[in-house]
């Protein structure tokens, strides 16, 4: 070991010999070192360094096995290569690659390592090794970002195979030289060879074999090297081991972000461990990620590694008197009005916060996924909220009792058992809102929003501290702003954006026989005002909320007296009448008003009991504005306020919704846009009976209004928009007469919607479409039991568009006045003991098509059948063909039919016999997602007949956007009538599809068949082929260049997209034509 | 609910990992195509489309399922690339990547909502359904002449081929028979040109 220096002042940039390491064995001559300077970068042995690749701009990366000098003084240096994956893409398959994985060369062969003149080193390269091998120092964040590229497998040359499983030398190569070493170590590694003669001759002997060196070496080499391995392993160990704790907590932390369960027993922690490694093997590039946000999301993991009751900085409070919640709401969540429905039917449901902030300011986006998995037995209520956010959130599970509050502003108000206490809550919304960033951050800063204020109030009245089966309260207030920065909502700041109370009231029964009711009422009123991307529409943008006040009421009077009344919830939720908004802009906007009342009464299991009764108010008014930027000029919306009020009288009244823009109120458009209005009152209530003979009802309403108003993009089509709505009334009001029904569910759906007199629509020269959609639907479920009553379901689903078209000339002048639109759900379920029950559903659709208003009148008058378990349906009368018309409903999975699946005949055959019989019938325009079963489904409810129905595959000849499907009917008969109703009357699917339906198909079915268009053969040649035929992969084959098969196969292949090309065509031809016919519907 | 929403994942899923491959000969059999494909990765379930509405000789669809999407990907990049012949040449394979609407034996989406209406006759859109009714009709007319076409279309080509291959065969008996018979050889000698055995 003499550190001598050689000064070598020959051509080409600096260079000099650092340390000599011996000389060779047979050839004395030749001298070996084990570092180099060379154009001022230090070299030494097992470095890796790019190579010089003749005329590519890629250079080849290696690893240097041995550097000599010879005695003509040509500088030699033995590299052992890397691949990067496209040079062995033929044996990567479908390996997934890194981006800057390469893989180390090993085994024995041609392509482990060349020799190669030194000056072909063409600088240092940071190779990174990264596997997962105990005996490797696993690098830190810093060294990843460091590395220009990572290996952690290596690549076999004889085999050509890529294994991640490094053997202790790899293509002769020790495999401690392969892993990452440690700094202090390099000094130890190194020199062994040095000292040692006896190794260094037979060095130079395997050195001049050039290949297979190390293969080669002796074993007392091998036993030095393995010992001095060993050493290393375990200091290495050491080292790995501390430096792992931390990343695998980070990761731990990364994937417990993705799921964290806080309820998570240990078992979860060790769960988390396995997904820890997991990740590590995968996801390494990520770790950085994960190691920055370790920090941050670190107590909130330790808090799910305790036990389930530890949530100390969540808002977690069995007992809680009046907490006082405050939480911050997301931007912008949505609650998902059938989320609300399922949650009370099914208890299972999933709550995501898209930012949801930690109140312990924990600043990370999460997803809340709440599991609820309390069913009615839980004492602990769940809570589901789904919110939609406009960002990209992270995901929590939180389940039950564990609530996470992360991350941004998520509101989050959580009502345990009160005990006879009037909690009160207030959500208050924190500044701390961000608005994601911008494209226009301008605009922005130029926006003022001035709220005049926003009061959320929630009143709670809860009477009853013992009940068991409360599920879910959410008062949430969630404000949240599309587009722009940090926005305040201190009081008088509102900005754009979003304002969501929401509040859900659901009082289940109680057990026990003193037990109260329980009433909640929630209220959400949502205020949403989007910004657009425009800088100038945002600038001009004022919007001025005097006041926003939502005020929730719940005033539960209840008693032991049986005949209660009570109002149970009155949720305020408006703009009053002092508010204004103010768009002194030109930009589109929407406004949607969207009141979702809803009312839950869970009748009490025993005699004593009082109904309890929820009320769901939802208000959300949506402003958004649009890209256009001309479209509004003013817009004025006074708007004195949606007035959701419940009555609740046990026998008569159960829900009163009515939400209203006061009379005062009025939007004014200015605007030179289109509009969509579009108003969609969702009405539900459910009652669902007590399970006792003295339970009492159980009652659900579920309202949903929304109304949006939208404009459109264009400009140039309307000059002045003045649209007044008087008012806008929703009026809920479903009555419910049950004495002591058993069970009894139903759903009442009463929406009254009008735009009162007052009001004045659409001034413009548009079209202007009003969809009406009303959808009702009673189910009507026998009882199982005896004493049972029938359950009834009802849903009314009101929803008006207004939707302008877009054509400019159609219309010059279309005034459309709608003095009243008046829709008017009155649903009265009146069940007494009588089996029979007679509902009353009232759809009122009124829709402006052209000037055209309809109103359909449906009533329906359902019969119910206690003890049959038949569903049904307003429209599936038993009335002829004639009497069909004008009702929506809504198709659900037809009653089992008798299908033993196990005796069933293919249908091949099947289709066969019923061609012959004339029973086959091929239904076009169908949506192509169909399914066969749902196929089946719609025709049993549009005909009541049973059929075996199943859709066409899709080919690539197949149309793209309508479906095709076989049906087989019964008889003939049924099938002629099928088929001339079909033929006479029309049938709508959804999205404007009427079905088609057509008898006399003559299916083909698939025969024998011997030639094969394309496929040809010398007639001579015909017997091989079919020898060949038996041995497939001789048969399948790439044809290769300069051959005719290959000349043919790339005719073929030109037709192929030929006629491609048609089809495409056709369709491109069909589809706007298919889409103007479906325009001149409503 | 959940189950339903797993398997339609879980469909969808499989949907990835599926790869559509058409202008098949009716000769090749489920065993071939397995047997084709795990040449590129592992064939995990073979269907076949059954075309009940369009003429016999279309060729045969079918719906080929490997292990994973990435070995689809593959796949089907590559098949773009180079023509693939199974059971016959020199017509080519066509591979696509998979479609839900390709499979039979797809789930319920969930959640979805079908809602229904019988349009009365007084009702404007009445008319205007009936109308689209038509429309469909002559959509699927349209549809099933232009298949008409193609197949003539590849038949005309098939034929073509079918000459050409027979003229190269032809020609190529003929230079062997000539060959063989020693005609060659003869001229050879006869304008004493130097003729290496062939």
């Amino acid at each position: 070991m003499s550190p001598s220096i050689e000064a070598e002042g020959l051509e080409e940039p600096e260079f000099k010999w650092v340390n000599k390491r011996g000389h060779g064995g047979s050839n004395k001559d030749v001298q070996f070192y084990e570092s180099f300077t060379y154009d001022g970068v230090d070299y030494s042995l097992y470095d890796c360094v790019y190579m010089y690749k003749h005329d590519e701009p890629e250079q080849y990366i290696g690893k240097l096995l041995e550097i000599w000098e010879n005695v003509d003084k040509s500088k030699k240096v033995k590299v052992q290569w890397f691949l990067r994956p496209s040079e062995i893409s033929n044996y990567l398959r479908d390996t997934e690659v890194m981006e800057n994985e390469i893989f180390l060369t090993s085994g024995d062969g041609v392509g482990l390592a060349n020799v190669n003149p030194l000056e072909a080193v063409a600088g240092k390269c940071n190779v990174l090794c990264i596997s997962m091998d105990s005996r490797n120092v696993q690098p830190s964040a810093e060294e990843l970002q460091g590395a220009h590229y990572v290996f952690y497998r290596v690549f076999d040359v004889k085999s050509c195979e890529i294994s991640n499983h490094l053997d202790d030398t790899v293509g002769g190569l020790p495999v401690k030289f392969v892993f990452k070493r440690n700094e202090g170590d390099r000094t130890l590694d190194i020199p062994t060879l040095g000292s040692n003669r006896k190794d260094d001759d037979r060095k130079v002997v395997a050195c001049e074999e050039t290949l297979k060196i190390f293969g080669q070496n002796p074993s007392e080499e091998l036993k030095t090297v393995k010992l001095d391995g060993n050493s290393k392993n375990l200091m290495n160990r050491e080292n790995t081991d501390l430096k792992k704790v931390p990343v695998k907590q980070e990761r731990l932390v990364k994937s417990a972000r993705k799921s964290v369960d806080l309820n998570g027993p240990p078992s979860k922690r060790a769960k988390l461990d396995d997904s820890v490694n997991f990740a590590k093997d995968k996801d390494i590039s990520g770790m950085q990620n994960s190691i920055i946000l370790g920090d941050v999301t670190e107590p909130l993991v330790m808090t799910s590694g305790n036990s389930s009751n530890a949530t100390p900085t969540f808002v977690h409070d069995k007992n809680s008197v009046g907490p006082k919640n405050v939480v911050e709401v997301a931007n912008s969540i949505v609650l998902d009005g059938g989320l609300a429905k399922t949650s009370v039917v099914s208890s299972k449901e999933a709550m995501k916060f898209g930012h949801a902030t930690h109140s312990a300011g924990l600043e990370k986006d999460l997803k809340l996924d709440e599991d609820v998995n309390a069913s009615e037995d839980r004492p602990s209520r769940t809570s589901v909220l789904r919110s939609k956010e406009n960002t990209k959130p992270g995901h929590v599970r939180v389940r039950e009792k564990n609530f996470v509050w992360p991350r941004k502003r998520v509101k989050f108000v959580e009502d345990s058992h009160a005990l006879e206490e009037t909690p009160r809550k207030e959500a208050e919304i924190n500044n701390s809102i961000k608005l994601l960033k911008d494209n226009n951050e301008n605009t922005i800063d130029e926006l003022k929003d001035k709220s005049g204020g926003i009061e959320m109030m929630n009143l709670w009245t809860s009477i009853n501290p013992k009940e068991y089966k409360t599920k879910s309260k959410l008062p949430n207030n969630s404000s949240g702003s599309d587009k722009g920065p940090f926005m305040e909502y201190h009081e008088e700041t509102i900005s754009k954006h979003y304002n969501g109370n929401l509040s859900k009231s659901l009082a289940v029964a109680s057990k026990s026989s003193e037990e109260r009711p329980r009433k909640e009422s929630k209220v959400d009123g949502s205020i949403k005002f989007s910004e657009d991307k425009n800088k100038n529409t945002i600038e001009k943008l004022k919007n001025k909320y005097v006041g926003i006040e939502t005020k929730n009421l719940q005033t539960s009077i209840n008693s032991k007296e049986d005949d209660s009344k009570s109002k149970l919830a009155n949720n305020f939720s408006g703009l009053e009448k002092g508010s204004v908004m103010e768009y002194h802009n030109e930009t589109v906007s929407k406004f949607s008003l969207g009141n979702i009342p809803g009312s839950l009464v869970a009748a009490s299991k025993s005699s004593e009991e009082r109904p309890q009764k929820e009320a769901m108010a939802d208000g959300s008014i949506k402003i958004s504005k649009d890209k256009n930027k001309n479209t509004i000029e003013k817009l004025k919306d006074k708007s004195g306020g949606f007035v959701n009020s419940k009555e609740d009288k046990t026998k008569s009244k159960l829900a009163n919704n009515s939400s209203r823009l006061d009379k005062g109120s009025s939007l004014e458009y200015r605007n030179e846009a289109i509009r969509n209005f579009s108003d969609d009152n969702l009405a539900k209530s459910l009652v669902a009976a007590s399970r006792s003979s003295e339970e009492r009802p159980r009652k659900e309403a579920d309202i949903d209004d929304s109304d949006k108003l939208s404009k459109d993009k264009n400009k140039n089509t309307m000059q002045k928009c003045k649209d007044k709505f008087g008012g806008i009334k929703t009026k809920n009001v479903p009555k419910v007469v049950d004495s002591k029904e058993e069970i009894t569910k139903s759903k009442l759906a009463n929406n009254s919607n009008g735009l009162d007199k007052g009001s004045s629509m659409v001034h413009n020269e548009k079209v202007s479409k009003l969809s009406n959609d009303n959808l009702s639907r009673s189910l009507i479920a026998a009882s199982k039991s005896s004493g049972e009553r029938p359950q009834k379901e009802a849903r009314v689903d009101d929803s008006h568009e207004l939707s302008k078209d877009k054509n400019k000339n159609t219309m010059q002048n279309f005034k459309d006045k709608i003095s009243g639109i008046d829709t008017k759900n009155l649903s009265k379920a009146v069940d007494s003991k009588e089996e029979n029950n007679k509902s009353k559903l009232a759809n009122n659709s009124s829709g402006l098509d052209k000037g055209y208003s309809r109103e359909y009148h449906n009533e329906k008058k359902s019969q119910l059948s206690s003890g049959s378990l038949s569903k049904s349906l307003a429209n599936g009368s038993k009335s002829d063909d004639q009497k069909i018309g004008g009702q929506i409903f809504e198709v659900t999975r037809r009653p089992v039919v008798d299908k033993s699946t196990w005796l069933r005949v293919p249908w091949e055959q099947q289709m066969q016999g019923a061609h012959d019989q004339g029973t086959l019938v091929l239904l076009q325009n169908l949506d192509p997602e169909y399914t066969s079963r749902e196929v089946e489904d719609i025709i049993w409810h549009a005909f009541k007949e049973n059929c075996e129905a199943k859709m066409v595959q899709r080919t690539a000849v197949s149309c793209p956007n309508s479906g095709q499907a076989f049906a087989i009917f019964k008889t003939k008969e049924i099938t002629e009538r099928v088929v001339k109703k079909l033929d006479d009357g029309c049938l709508m699917l959804p999205n404007q599809r009427p079905l088609v339906g057509w008898a006399g198909v003559v299916p083909r079915l698939p025969g024998k068949q011997t030639t094969f268009v394309g496929h040809l053969a010398i007639d001579k040649d015909k017997r091989q082929i079919q020898r060949e035929m038996k041995n497939a992969v001789s048969a399948a084959h790439y044809s290769q260049a300069n051959t005719l098969e290959h000349e043919m196969a790339m005719e073929w292949c030109l037709l192929q997209s030929i006629s491609d090309a048609w089809w495409n065509k056709l369709y491109e031809n069909t589809a706007p034509r298919a889409a103007t016919m479906s325009a001149l519907l409503l | 609910m959940d189950s339903s929403s797993e398997e339609y994942a879980a469909f969808r899923e499989k949907v990835k990992r599926t790869i559509y491959v058409d202008n098949m000969s009716p000769l090749v059999t489920e065993v071939v195509v397995k047997a084709s494909f795990n040449q590129f990765g592992n064939v995990t379930n073979v269907q076949f489309i059954p075309t009940y509405l369009e003429p016999k000789t279309m060729p045969r669809a079918a719906l080929v399922e490997m292990e994973n999407s990435n070995q689809a990907r593959i796949i089907i990049a590559e098949m773009e690339n180079y023509p693939l012949m199974i059971s016959g040449m020199p017509r080519p394979v066509r591979a696509r990547a998979a479609e839900m609407e390709m499979f039979d034996d797809r789930p319920r989406k969930p959640g979805r909502r079908i809602q229904c209406r019988w349009l009365e006759p007084k009702d404007p859109d009445f008319e205007v359904a009936k109308k689209i009714k038509q429309v469909v009709k002559r959509h699927a007319a349209e549809a099933s002449f232009l298949l008409e076409q193609q197949l003539a279309e590849e038949a005309k080509l098939g034929n073509q081929q079918a000459e050409t291959l027979k003229a190269n065969y032809r020609k190529y008996r003929l230079i062997d028979g000539l060959n063989e018979d020693g005609t060659v050889r003869k001229l050879a000698q006869f304008y004493k040109m130097p003729v290496s055995d062939a």
